[in-house]
């Protein structure tokens, strides 16, 4: 197949570590008969520096056109002044907002011979398979910001449709896999959450009766995570 | 936390359609950049992860895990995962092990 691919190193070890992918991506290419078209582009702080923003309308432009991207890391010691106009981390909100980026896919399976690196004990390792599915365009990150005399605002909002959708995708990698479905909230505290729930409860109960629904606080998620890592199948979350 | 090291884990972020981006979980990490000892794993991963949900190539994609697996088996480990008293390998021989597993 031909692929368009944009590659968008970053800053620090972004450009070290997605070397070494770009590297394994050809090596895919070549043994498979693949045509794989890999196109860098300027992102975050090297963007800052060579073109003042942290997403150049040149590496917007050819990642709409691309079947994929690439993406290494960005920011750093030489961009960390919060009051800064442009920031690197701008770059990558920007292109999530953008091309509506809103499922951020996590999979966690530690392997076998690394369970001494964990903190973890390596017998609540065993059998550690999850998947985390986080909300990535809305709530806190992108509501509105202010300052007002000598207090700061952040908003959080969430719209039933935002919400339907993270829960869909969610359910449908629970279908492919274990079909346990966790969805971590602050619905003790916080009306977005409510919302959260009930929707997420709606969603899985009118769509996807094959998939187990359980709720859980997030202070209660943190403890269960450390305690019985093994029991996590897919887990969605607000951003 | 779980896996042992930030540098072992992929991200992907999905819309509608099937592009998407790919990006470790791992930040910039200024403190260790441009020393060559960054774990390259996670990006490499991530860039099973592209193989698999935006083209589509689920065998390619596995053979790419596969590949990590066994070059983190065979010892590969970089200075975040290595045990006390081994030499950890450097960011490019780690994206090596996995080439010339890829090649078995």
């Amino acid at each position: 197949m031909r692929a368009l691919i944009a590659v968008l190193p970053g800053d620090g070890v972004g450009s070290e570590v997605i070397d070494e992918s770009v590297r394994v991506l050809e090596e895919v290419a070549e043994r498979g008969g693949h045509v794989f078209e890999l196109v860098p582009a300027l992102v975050g702080g090297a963007a800052i520096e060579q073109r003042g923003t942290a997403l150049p309308p040149e590496t917007l432009d050819l990642c709409r056109r691309a079947d994929a991207m690439l993406f290494g890391a960005v920011g750093g010691p030489r961009w960390d002044d919060p009051r800064a106009k442009v920031r690197p981390e701008q770059g990558l909100l920007e292109l999530r907002r953008t091309l509506g980026l809103f499922a951020n896919i996590r999979p966690v399976k530690p392997h076998p011979r690394l369970r001494a690196a964990s903190p973890l004990k390596a017998e609540a390792l065993e059998g550690v398979d999850l998947v985390v599915v986080r909300e990535l365009t809305g709530g806190i990150y992108f509501g509105e910001k202010r300052r007002e005399g000598g207090a700061a605002v952040d908003t959080c909002v969430y719209t039933v449709l935002e919400v339907e959708r993270i829960v869909r995708v969610a359910a449908r990698w629970a279908l492919q896999r274990r079909r346990k479905l966790t969805s971590i909230d602050k619905a003790n505290v916080l009306e977005t959450s409510r919302l959260w729930r009930e929707t997420a409860s709606r969603v899985v109960h009118e769509e996807f009766p094959d998939v187990r629904l359980e709720h859980l606080l997030v202070d209660a998620a943190a403890m269960h995570l450390l305690r019985r890592p093994s029991d996590f199948d897919v887990i969605v979350t607000e951003n | 936390m779980l896996a042992g090291s930030m540098g072992l884990l992929p991200s992907a972020s999905l819309g509608e359609g099937r592009r998407g981006l790919y990006e470790p979980i791992h930040g910039s990490a200024p403190d260790i950049a441009g020393r060559g000892m960054a774990n390259p794993y996670a990006a490499i991963l991530t860039a099973a992860m592209l193989l698999r949900h935006s083209l589509g190539l689920e065998a390619e994609a596995r053979a790419v895990e596969e590949a990590v697996d066994r070059a983190i088996e065979g010892g590969a480990w970089t200075a975040d995962i290595a045990p006390a008293g081994t030499r950890p390998v450097t960011t490019e021989e780690a994206g090596r092990a996995v080439l010339d597993q890829m090649r078995k």
